[in-house]
This record gives C-alpha cells, structure tokens and sequence, in this order.
C-alpha cells in the first residue's frame, strides 16, 4: 500500500493541504491566477548565436499545454529541457515548470518574439512579447574542429561539391539506450552555398526524439579537400524492440556560380550581377538500427525499466522533524539516460510515518551529445511518533548498457530525528487539543446483535404484519357506519342491543332468592326483550296478542310455546298459582329461550340487515 | 358478543368483525414471529471471533479473508461491512476498503466511525475527481439526505401509516368531544406522511445518480472499447467510485462524467450492492 505505509488519514488542515500534495495537483497553487514568466539570458546576439529562452509556468495545473511558440523567422528553436519545481513555504505548497529553449539567430535585424500561449483547462494564456536584435556577425561562424570520419561525397551533389550525410553513433542499442543521430551538409570549400531551404529531418518512428541543442559548424577535410560542414543533432530513445529504420533527411541548396567570361556582353545585363543560381536537393541514406529488448536474466523485482547510469541520493528538508508535523524527503536520481521516463525508486515501508506521494521534479540537461539530468521525487512525511526513526534504504534499480547489466543503487539508511509534538502556545495554563495521528478506527467487536441473514429472494412474509393497520381502518370503519346506522333507526338499536340487555339481566336475576321474586325478574327480562324486537308493550298484552305478534314475525310454534308458558309460569308464581320449586331452573330456561329467540328473530324480516 | 355468538345455533348472524380482525392479526403476528429467526449458528460466531483475533494479531489477510466467508454464508451487519474494510485497509487492498466501508456507510450513515475511516479509505485513493460546488441549498440537502438510510424512510413511513390507523379508528369510534383532537393529529400525520414520501423520493433519485461501484484494481486503464488494444481513454486507480454500464463479455462499461467513459476488465471493479428499502 503505498498511501497508507503506516498512518495514512487525516484531518487537520494542514493535513488537508498534504492530502492535496499526494495527488500532486497542488491545487492551492491553482487557486491563484496562473503566470507565464519568460525570460532571455541576453536581447542582443549576433548572427550564428543562440539566445536561451526561459519560460516558466506558476499555477497551472498538470493538464496544461506545452508553451507553443511562434518563433519569426530568421530564428531556428530547440527544445532544451523543462525542469519542474515543487517549493513548500510556511505549509503551502506552490509549483512551477520552467520550459528551456535554444534560439539559433541566422540572420541580423530587430525581432519581436510573439506572446507565448498556453491553454490550461480550456481557457488560454498569454505572456507578454519579447524584443530581440539580431546584429551582423562579425566575422563568419566559427568553425570548429570536428573528429575526422571516413566520410566520401555520395552520387547526389556529385560536381557540384556539396553532399549530406546521416550519421548514427551506434547502430545497435539495447531499448530506451541513447543513440546521437546527426545530419550533415558538406560543403566544400571553394563552392559558394547562397541559401539553404527545405530541410526535412530524418523521420524516425519508435524514436523518442529529443533536440541536442543548435546548428554546429566545423570543418574537414576529405580526400584532400577542405570541407565546411553544417550539423544538427538529436538523442533517440528507443521506446521498442527489433529492426528500426531511420528515413533519409533531405535539404535543398542553392549554390551561387560565377558566370563572366561564358556569356554575351550583354547577358551580363539580365542574369543578377553575373551570378547564376542552382539548385541542388540533397538526401541523405537511411540509417538502420537493431534494438534489443532487457535481458530477462537476473532482472531484478524492483526494476521499472529505467536504462542508463545513475546515482541517487535523498535528504530531508529540514534536519530535525517534529511529531504530527510534515516535512519533505527529497529523493534525487541523477545520471545520464533518458532521464523523464526513469519510474520511481523502490519506496520501502516506514514505521512511525505517514507517507504521501507529493510528485516530481525533472531537470535536464543537454550539453554535448548525452542527455542526463536529475529526477527529485518528494514525499511528505509527518511522523506519528517522537524519537530516532530509521527509514530504511530507498533503491533505485536501472539497466547500464555500457556494463549490459542490471544495477541498484542505494541511499542508505536514512535517519530522522523527531520531536515531541509541539505544546500548545499561551501561557495561561490550558491548551488547545491537537490531533497527533489519525488512523481509522478500530474494528466494532460486539457486532452480533447487528448481524441478520440476507433474505435472497425469498418474499418477506413477516412485513404483511403491516397490513394489520388496514385492518384496524377497516373494522373502525364498519363499526362506525354500523353505529350510525343504528343512531339513525332507534327500532333497529333497540333490537341490536334486546339480547345483550336481555343477557345482563339474567346474570342479576338471583335463583335463591324467593319464587315470587325470581318470577317477577324473570317476566321482566322476558317482556323488555319481546318488546325491544317487536317494538310494543308487551306487558300488557294478552296471551292470544303476544301469540299473533310471534306468529306474524315468523316465530315458530314451538317457540311460541315457550315463550307463552313461561309467562304464565312467571304470573302464576308471582300470584301465587304456580310451583316455586321450579323458580331455579326457569332462569336457565329463560336464557335458553331468549337464545332462540334471538336466532329466529335474526332470521326473520325484522332481523333483515344484520 | 363474540362468546355469546358461539352459542348461537346455525342459521344466525353473529357479529364477526372483531373476531376476524383479531384473528387476522394473531396470524399475521404469528408469521413475522415464525419469519423472524435471529439465532446465529455457532459456526458463524466461532468465526467472527477468529476475524477478529486474526485483526487483534495483525493477520489482516487472514482477518478478511474469516469477515468474507460470514459475508458468503448470508450474513449481513453495517458493523460487518465496517470490520471488513478496516482489514482491507490494513491488508493494503484500498480499493475493497473503500467498497466495504461505503456498504457500511449506506446502511448505516450516521455512523461517525464509518465515515471517519471511509475519509481515510479514499483520501488514499490516488485520483482525484473535479470538484463541483453545488449551492449552498443542494448541499443543504445532500447533508440531510445522507443522514438517513432508504430504509429508515420505510420505517417512518409504516410508523406514520400504524399511527394514522390508530388515531383513524378512534376519530370513528370516540365520542364527539375528542374528535377534535383526533382530527388535528391525522392532519399531522398526514403532513409527516408527506414529508416522509417526497424524503422517499429524493433518496431514490440520491442512489440512483450515486456511484455504483469501487475500481479494486491498483490501476486500471479504461479503453474506448470492451476489448484489449482499444485506446487507453484514462487511467484510475484503486478506490475511486465510479457508475457501472453494462456488461460485453469479461468488460464493463464505466464512467465517471459525460466524457469519461470507457471499459474496464470486470476484475477490475466491484459493484456496490443495491438499495435496501425494506428495514
């Protein structure tokens, strides 16, 4: 894990910030408006010279475009490197990328270098123009003395002293090793170059190309001849193995002759000053290249595919840290190799520290034919804890073609003195709390109670306990339309509530009281509950009455019966006539009758509606 | 009137209602008691103790590997879910850490604990997606939507419909003197009903439009096309939630806004379970 090697997390805002590093966006310093700074390290040069542009860009964010120049002409450019510059003031992180440019001048006058443009998230910027002077060279362009190769003119340019060449250093390399690649024009000396134009570089696909820098001049001499010799180089990196072929470069001379002595008098008058113009195309041969994967033996774990000669070393920013406060480790690989795509060093795992990643500085440097320069990876670390900690060993492991063998190359233990955590600041004798460390939280070990099984896809049977509520809104409902209707027909209340009034009264009546008594109740229970249902006073009816009343509800005779001998019984006994003995199991056929009642009652049409 | 109905002979009318009624939620009751079967087999708890001894002892593999098997059984905890990305996290496996963690944090996101350690989870995550400010109403309302789960709208909802039954069978049956006070509160409950249903609503838009899956791969390359060679539109690493698309064979379609979509391997990624609405 590579975030969170040991503490990772955090809360304060410094933490914030550092949080903000890791990603490498550094987005505080995107807050503000982005600048674009560009410099020279001379306005005025001579022809032949070679001006350094500096443009440096400050908050922008990673997505930027690359400086796009407009260079006028009478100007060559070359890419000389960027370099990237990550600074950590009072806890604020701020980043810049300086782009370096060679400006070749070839021809005297005053220029103004257009506003250099950048685009970043879709808006673009612009720098502020730049004044240039160009002044005649004083004497020709230095030749300089160049290594004698067995060099012979070709077919093309033959007689006419001039020829090109394309010249690789190696033509076996091992993948991502350096190959210097130069195109030539030979001139010889006693031939007079007007003007030289459209020049198509070598095209070199599965190459990553980078310009060495301008135009060379030199001479040597072939075959006993002197020869001027104008060069431009460039380092190729190649990104695949097998057979590469490098295309021809092509230029196009203009050669100036003297014409006197082999024209009329008067041509002289008409062919610009006796000079005659020819033009002579050049193209050099293609160049082939093996390239050759890694040896797959003795590869070690931690290689990321970095090829060339490096050394490495690391220090913090600050000699002593303190605990909860972060400071930066800066870890250098310096060396010659294509040093952009070098991966990172092999991180270790630290104790005692929270480690972010807070991105890369590359610096490169281009003088002669070797690419090298230096990578500084920056990690943020705030320590957890107080006392010595001992990080161990950063590596950085790399192929060395010259030695054809993979190399590892070592900081050492790296040792780091941390404080206490700062006291708080104030001298009244509180404190304010800061937070240390912060890491998650520990796991919950009483988690039983929480744990329930995942139903799958059977229905959820248990949650139709829902529907009890709609059963609750659907009896009230009955209930109350039921209560209304009854409020609303005080005949047909009277018959809902005969039986429970009549059923009541039974529970009072008291079988051990004396015969008259529990006739007399008896009688009464059984006349209330007849005239409940029959909507008529029943105490004063006669017996052949109450008999038709029976009849015409649809009582069967039987129950008639009944109900009649009852009531002869309950005024027999009240008057003196019938039998007391009986009084007791006359309240228990009372009941029974007026059940039966009930029932028939129900199902005749008085009971309609139930 | 039940009892005496009981008595009567054949051919009557007795009065059901409440005998239905009851009947009806004797059984109901019954089913949810019988449904409701919480006993945790032994093998599961000897387990979790494992799980966690492994965690006590610094065995962090072995720690997610027990919490998983209890996962794989059927088993189900926001505390589960928490205890499995804190071991991921330990193990180093982010990706997963942030997956489970967000699990836990849906079923239960008012857990301070799980948020704490999800912060951490993915402030570890290496990408970094543009921040959009929503207006201060939005976030407003993202806060409050966050706080609660799907299902614990369900259950205001089926707390609201139970009262509302109650104080609707009493407005029906009380005397009249009451029914003024009966009928204020359904008129609250009806408020609360509302309020809770259009919660309802914004909570399923919520997850519909959250991200609906965690990439678990160290780093991932997402292509133009489900199939190897295709160009390499961007590239994310482990913890980053992203929204799933379909799927074309061993790819899934994945994005994180209009422009940013692609395929990943479906190894790549783990898709975050769905909603859970019923408590």
């Amino acid at each position: 894990m590579h975030c969170g090697r040991d503490h990772p997390g955090l809360r304060q805002l410094a933490g914030g910030l550092f949080l903000l590093a890791a990603t490498g966006l550094l987005e505080l310093a995107g807050a503000a408006e982005p600048i674009i700074g560009v410099a020279v390290d001379r306005p005025q040069v001579a022809e032949g010279e070679v001006i350094t542009l500096t443009v440096t860009l400050e908050g922008f964010s990673r997505r930027a475009s690359d400086p796009q120049i407009a260079v006028p002409e009478g100007f060559d450019v070359y890419d000389a490197g960027r370099s990237t510059n990550i600074s950590w003031v009072n806890g604020k992180f701020s980043s810049s990328t300086t782009h370096a440019f060679q400006l070749h001048a070839h021809r005297a006058g005053t220029y103004t270098l257009p506003p250099i443009t950048v685009e970043d998230k879709g808006r673009g910027y612009r720098s502020a123009p730049v004044e240039l002077v160009v002044t005649k060279a004083a004497t020709a362009p230095p030749a300089d003395s160049a290594p004698h190769e067995d060099v012979r003119p070709g077919r093309e340019g033959r007689g006419t002293g001039l020829f090109a060449r394309l010249v690789a250093d190696k033509t076996e390399v091992y993948l991502d090793e350096q190959i210097t690649l130069r195109f030539r024009l030979y001139q010889r000396a006693d031939v007079q170059l007007a003007e030289i134009s459209g020049f198509t570089p070598p095209t070199v696909e599965g190459f990553w190309r980078e310009d060495l820098g301008p135009q060379r001049n030199f001479n040597d001499r072939i075959g006993g001849e002197l020869y001027q010799v104008r060069e431009i180089a460039w380092a190729l990196f190649p990104t695949a193995a097998g057979e590469r072929v490098i295309d021809p470069g092509r230029v196009v001379c203009h050669v100036s002759r003297h014409t006197r002595g082999r024209r009329g008098v008067l041509d002289g008058f008409f062919s610009r000053g006796m000079f005659d113009y020819q033009q002579v195309p050049l193209t050099t041969e293609a160049v082939s290249i093996t390239v050759k994967p890694l040896p797959e033996e003795n590869r070690p774990d931690g290689f990321t595919g970095s090829v060339g000669a490096y050394d490495i070393e690391a220090h913090f920013d600050a000699p002593e840290g303190r605990q909860g406060e972060p400071l930066a480790l800066m870890v250098t690989v310096r060396g010659a190799g294509h040093i952009q795509t070098i991966g990172e060093p092999d991180w270790p795992l630290w104790d005692g520290l929270r480690v972010y990643d807070s991105g890369e500085a590359t610096s490169v440097n281009k003088q002669g034919d070797r690419v090298a320069g230096e990578k500084t990876f920056t990690q943020v670390l705030i320590p957890t804890r107080s006392g010595r900690i001992t990080l161990d060993p950063i590596d950085f492991t790399f192929f060395d073609p010259r030695t054809e063998r993979y190399r590892t190359v070592s900081t050492g233990p790296l040792q780091l003195e941390v404080l206490a955590a700062a006291p708080a600041t104030g001298g009244t004798g509180t404190s304010e709390i800061v937070a240390l460390g912060d890491d998650i939280l520990y796991i919950q070990t009483g988690l039983l109670p929480d744990l329930r099984r995942e139903r799958g896809g059977a229905p959820p049977w248990g949650y139709l306990v829902h529907l009890i509520p709609v059963g609750l809104v659907v009896a009230a409902a009955w209930m109350r339309s039921r209560k209304v209707a009854l409020e609303r027909d005080p005949v047909r209340a009277r018959r809902a509530i005969a039986w429970k009034h009549a059923r009541r009264r039974l529970e009072h009546v008291d079988g051990t009281a004396p015969a008259a008594r529990v006739a007399a109740d008896l009688g009464e229970v059984l006349e209330e509950y007849l005239s409940d249902w029959l909507d008529l006073e029943a105490r004063g009816l006669r017996r052949s009455q109450l008999r038709s009343a029976l009849a015409g509800v649809g009582i069967s005779e039987d129950l008639r019966g009944k109900v009649l001998a009852l009531r002869e019984w309950t005024e027999e006994v009240r008057f003196g006539a019938g039998s007391p003995r009986e009084a007791g199991h006359q309240i228990d056929a009372c009941r029974a009758l007026i059940e039966a009642l009930e029932c028939e009652l129900r199902a005749s049409p008085l009971g309609a509606g139930w | 009137m039940a009892g005496a109905s009981e008595r009567l002979p054949a051919g009557a009318k007795p009065r059901r209602g409440w005998a239905l009624v009851l009947c009806l939620g004797a059984a109901l009751l019954l089913a949810a008691t019988v449904h409701a079967d919480g006993r945790i087999p032994q093998s599961v708890i000897e387990v979790l103790r494992s799980a966690q001894g492994a965690y006590e002892t610094g065995e962090y593999d072995e720690a997610v590997r027990l919490y998983e098997q209890v996962l794989a059984s059927g088993w189900r905890a926001p505390s589960l879910y928490y205890n499995l990305g804190c071991a991921s996290f330990k193990a180093g496996r982010i990706g997963w850490a942030v997956a489970y963690l967000e699990e836990a944090r849906r079923l239960s996101p008012r857990d301070g604990s799980i948020q704490h350690n999800l912060g951490i989870a993915t402030s570890c995550s290496r990408d970094r997606l543009p921040e959009e400010r929503p207006s201060w109403l939005l976030d407003l309302m993202a806060g409050v939507l966050d706080s609660y789960a799907p299902s614990d709208v369900v259950v205001a909802i089926l707390a609201i419909l139970w009262a509302g039954a109650v104080v609707l069978a009493l407005h029906w049956l009380a005397p009249r003197r009451l029914r003024r006070w009966t009928r204020g509160t359904l008129y609250l409950l009806g408020a609360l009903l509302v309020l809770s249903g259009a919660g309802l609503f914004l909570k399923a838009y919520q997850i519909s439009s959250a991200p609906s899956g965690v990439v678990v791969a160290r780093e991932a390359q997402v292509l133009a096309g489900p199939r190897e060679g295709e160009t390499v539109q961007f590239v994310l690493h482990e913890g980053t939630q992203l929204h799933l698309g379909r799927h074309a064979g061993q790819w899934r379609g994945v994005w994180l806004s209009d422009p940013m979509r692609g395929w990943l391997p479906v190894d790549a990624v783990v898709a975050l379970s769905g909603p859970r609405w019923l408590p």
